[in-house]
């Protein structure tokens, strides 16, 4: 392959070529209910080539590695034409030459534990949910196994070539009594030991609980509130709340927006420190070269409440004139890589969770998530289930809880960071412009956040 | 894929071979300019069989791979799930305009132009205007062959083009997206372009509101939003478990009695147009809901056997990574009387809402509709008067469609996969940040 791919990118009438090559194999199982819904095992194989031309980018993906040469050419025809339509110039931020080889580096592989066992293991969570009883009447299992082998070649003389595996996957519990249908969730992932889908069966039973007493729950009534996120959502708030923003193709062709992002400007209080990073063995958002053959590395978006860093590929990192950071990602060989997050966590603080509680009379205690979104300057994702905090304590369940906010008060906002920073994975991920589920991490402690918006329909 | 039916069957009781091959080709602009071109090639098979009574699934993308395909789908067969239902014969299939030749052979450099005059139209809107934009054209064939006899393929061709744009001032962001697709290249651009200029144009003013109840006007876009607890809930496979709240709804009221919807992947030139779905069930116009009674499910071959019920050609297939699903190509509702600008002059205080941002992540199934307004107007006096910022929208689907219904405008908006009218409600709970 080596070979193959160097010649293909070798001496190219082009300012910058790169071939990627994909081989991957996943085992997918999901569960509707006491049975199966769908057990499959898919190959993929396929390549791209992305070319780069007086600041045009051409981009040609297939499914075969015949003729790769004519498909080179073709990206390269298709970066000038770009080319003849702009009069920029082509700008990548150096990066060292690397040859290397990752090998797979895993302690339980997926691929060595036969079907019959990991079927095992979720027949045992599925049937804690269908046993359950108390209005809990239906299941919904998925899970995934992912090997992917990646090679990549550029003109600059790179060659690196990974091995990867990914496993995850979501267990939902569902309640129903007449037309009401409540749901809670339990979730696991790593990109390093198959073992961590067990050893869940608290989680499932937590879930179904969540499930069954969200029927009885009241939906919150919409308003503004004092609010404290479990690790799950504050995790994802770092992501779609500040994270997104931090991603350098928004800022680097954007003047007013790279007003705002203006690196030593303070987004927070001095509690309040945010990474990517790429090192976290284990995480789903582990990296050890992006898409671009770019070493990832661990990277300060804010620190101590100032503005630090951000995400860049070497395209954005070559025009802001900054370091680049290893986060130009791609979901796979269909697709060219843009800037992309990793494992975006908020670093532990000092504060005990009975702290963040005590001095708020009127709040919501938001615990796991559906998801979440943002546009740069607002965001909102929903909680799984939240708890009212009446007088200083947790008080009833509630259901409905949407989060919403500006991105810029809210992160000034954020008054209590807790010190039980906790690693934690899901199934799903990121998407961005056409490219999803990307396998992310986002890891945190609890946070409290004043004057958030909950809508609500009370 | 005769030869991967002949292995299969070798081995199998039953199976079901199923092709993909596409070609796009789109012309990205990004920050006010043409950035990337891209030519994406994919082609795959999927392989669903029948062994002793249970169902396996594989696919691959590498050619040559039919053997490793096949003993896949076999392997995984063994703990698979229960086969329930027989893969479909032949049958009479439906004419549709879904091909046009110009398309495959329109060249690039029309793509581009098209792109750039749209850049060029919004540019001068504002001098920190940041305008993005995605042609692209593809062709894709399908093809099944099954071991009940049925060979089925067809071609089908797509064009559209969607427009971003980003307005950033200070901290005071504006993002405008709007799109439109047809299987055919006579596609008018014209309606996309007005729609994101009159919005740049509008949201560049602030304007404050106030939290509580409100009449809101949900434009086609935003009136997407609240039709997705209805469209998950219809989904075959949660009325076979049981936790669909309209389960057993068929043939009752669950809408106001203005309300239509179809399922039509017959419409002519509409981009999902299709001759069979993802199990090659001949396409058909599927009421949903008719006179606000629900009329029909979404059902695939499963769903349809676990009901007693027929298959209603909805089985939806994206790619050849995953084995079918359940979900609709081409909704659409039946317009009202009233035009669109004595809809608005009737509102004296109010919200035109046009994107919700997140409304997808809450309980669908509990019909919980809770979004940021990302972009939303404020109505005046029966005036839209400029933006309305900060503002979370909640509601219940269920409720909103079957009591808090006013008016359906006389004007829809076409957007290639789905045509929706405006839609007046009263009562929508609005909560601002103060």
């Amino acid at each position: 392959m080596k070979e193959l791919l160097t010649a293909a990118v070798t001496r190219k009438p082009a300012d910058y070529v790169e071939v990627r090559v994909e081989e991957s194999v996943v085992t997918d199982i999901t569960y509707r209910g006491k049975d199966i819904d769908n057990l499959g095992q898919s190959v993929r194989f396929g390549g791209n080539a992305r070319a780069l031309v007086n600041g045009g980018w051409g981009f040609v993906s297939f499914n075969s590695l015949d003729a790769l040469d004519r498909k080179v050419d073709q990206a390269i025809n298709q970066a000038k034409l770009v080319s003849s339509h702009t009069s920029e110039k082509s700008v990548l931020a150096p990066v060292p030459v690397v040859v290397a080889s990752v090998p797979l580096d895993v302690t339980t592989d997926a691929r060595d534990v036969p079907l019959a066992r990991k079927k095992e293991v979720l027949d045992g969570y599925n049937s804690i949910i269908l046993d359950y009883g108390k209005n809990v009447t239906s299941s919904s299992i998925s899970y995934f196994d992912h090997y992917r082998k990646l090679y990549f070649a550029n003109s600059e003389g790179t060659y690196v070539e990974q091995e990867r595996m990914d496993v995850a996957g979501s267990i939902i519990a569902i309640a129903t009594r007449g037309a009401d249908t409540q749901q809670g969730r339990a979730g696991f992932g790593s990109t390093r030991d198959w073992n961590a889908i067990l050893g869940l069966d608290k989680h499932v039973l937590d879930a179904c609980d969540v499930a069954s007493q969200m029927l009885d729950a009241p939906p919150v009534t919409g308003g503004q509130y004092t609010v404290v996120l479990d690790p799950f959502l504050a995790g994802v708030f770092a992501h779609e709340a500040f994270g997104h923003l931090s991603e350098a193709d928004n800022v680097y062709e954007n003047p007013e927006l790279q007003k705002v992002m203006v690196l030593g400007r303070r987004f927070g209080r001095p509690e309040l420190s945010i990474y990517d990073s790429g090192l976290d063995e284990g995480a789903r958002g582990y990296l050890l070269y992006d898409d671009e053959g770019v070493k990832t590395e661990k990277t300060y978006l804010i620190k101590e409440g100032l503005l630090v860093g951000r995400l860049h590929s070497r395209a954005t990192a070559g025009k802001m004139r900054e370091r680049p950071t290893g986060n130009a990602r791609a979901q796979d060989y269909r697709y060219a890589p843009i800037v992309r997050m990793r494992n975006t966590s908020i670093e532990k603080g000092q504060s005990s969770f009975e702290d963040m509680v005590k001095d708020v009379r009127l709040g919501v205690y938001a615990i796991q998530t559906y998801g979440g979104q943002t546009n740069g300057e607002m965001f909102t994702f929903s909680a799984g289930q939240g708890y009212m905090i009446r007088d200083g304590k947790v008080a009833e369940l509630v259901r409905d809880v949407n989060l919403t906010g500006n991105v810029f008060q809210t992160l000034q906002d954020i008054d209590m960071v807790g010190a039980d920073f906790c690693t934690h994975e899901m199934a799903g991920g990121c998407g961005k412009a056409d490219q999803g589920p990307l396998p992310t991490s986002e890891w945190a402690p609890h946070i409290r956040i004043k004057n958030v918006v909950v809508g609500g329909s009370r | 894929m005769e030869r991967v039916l002949e292995l299969a069957m070798k081995k199998c009781q039953a199976a079901e071979v199923f092709r993909i091959a596409e070609t796009s080709v789109p012309v990205e602009f990004e920050n006010n300019r043409l950035k990337r071109i891209e030519t994406t090639e994919s082609s795959g098979l999927a392989l669903r069989v029948i062994k002793d009574g249970k169902m396996g699934f594989s696919s691959t993308t590498k050619a040559g791979d039919e053997e490793s395909l096949v003993n896949n789908a076999v392997a995984v067969a063994e703990f698979g799930a229960p086969a329930t239902f027989e893969f479909p014969g032949a049958a009479d299939y439906p004419v549709v305009r879904n091909y046009d030749s110009t398309v495959p052979s329109m060249p690039v450099s029309a793509l581009v132009d098209v792109g750039t005059s749209v850049i060029e139209l919004l540019r001068p809107l504002h001098p920190a205007l940041i305008a993005g934009a995605s042609v692209e054209k593809s062709v894709e064939e399908r093809e099944i062959l099954n071991s009940s006899g049925l060979h089925i393929s067809q071609k089908s061709t797509a064009y559209h083009m969607f427009v971003s744009v980003e307005l950033v001032e200070g901290e005071n962001f504006l993002s405008v997206y709007d799109g439109v697709g047809s299987s055919h290249a006579a596609l008018d651009l014209q309606p996309v372009q007005r729609r994101v200029i009159e919005k740049v144009k509008l949201g560049q003013r602030n304007v404050p509101f106030r939290s509580g109840k409100h009449q809101i006007i949900m434009t086609p876009n935003a009136a997407q939003s609240l039709f997705m607890p209805l469209i998950t809930c219809v989904n075959g496979r949660a009325v076979q478990r049981g936790f669909s709240p309209l389960k057993d709804k068929i043939g009752k009221q669950v809408c106001d009695p203005r309300i239509f919807l179809h399922d039509d992947p017959l419409r002519a030139e509409s981009i999902s147009a299709s001759v069979f779905d993802g199990e090659g069930i001949p396409s058909r116009r599927l009421p949903v809901v008719e006179k606000g009674e629900l009329k029909n499910f979404h059902l695939d071959l499963k769903a349809a056997r676990a009901l007693n019920m027929a298959p209603t050609g909805s089985a939806i297939r994206d790619s050849v990574e995953s084995p079918p699903g359940i979900g609709p190509s081409n909704l659409m509702i039946e317009p009202g009387n009233t035009p669109l600008e004595k809809m608005i002059k009737g509102v004296d205080k109010g919200l035109l809402v046009d994107l919700l941002m997140g409304a997808w992540s809450g309980n669908l199934y509990g019909g919980v509709i809770n979004g940021n307004i990302l972009l939303g107007f404020v109505i005046d006096k029966g005036e839209v008067v400029g933006r309305c910022k900060n503002a979370m929208f909640s509601a219940n689907a269920f409720q909103v469609l079957s009591s808090q219904l006013q008016e359906l405008s006389a004007e829809r908006i076409d957007y290639g996969n789905s045509v929706f009218p405006y839609m007046l409600l009263d009562g929508i709970g609005i909560t601002v940040k103060e």
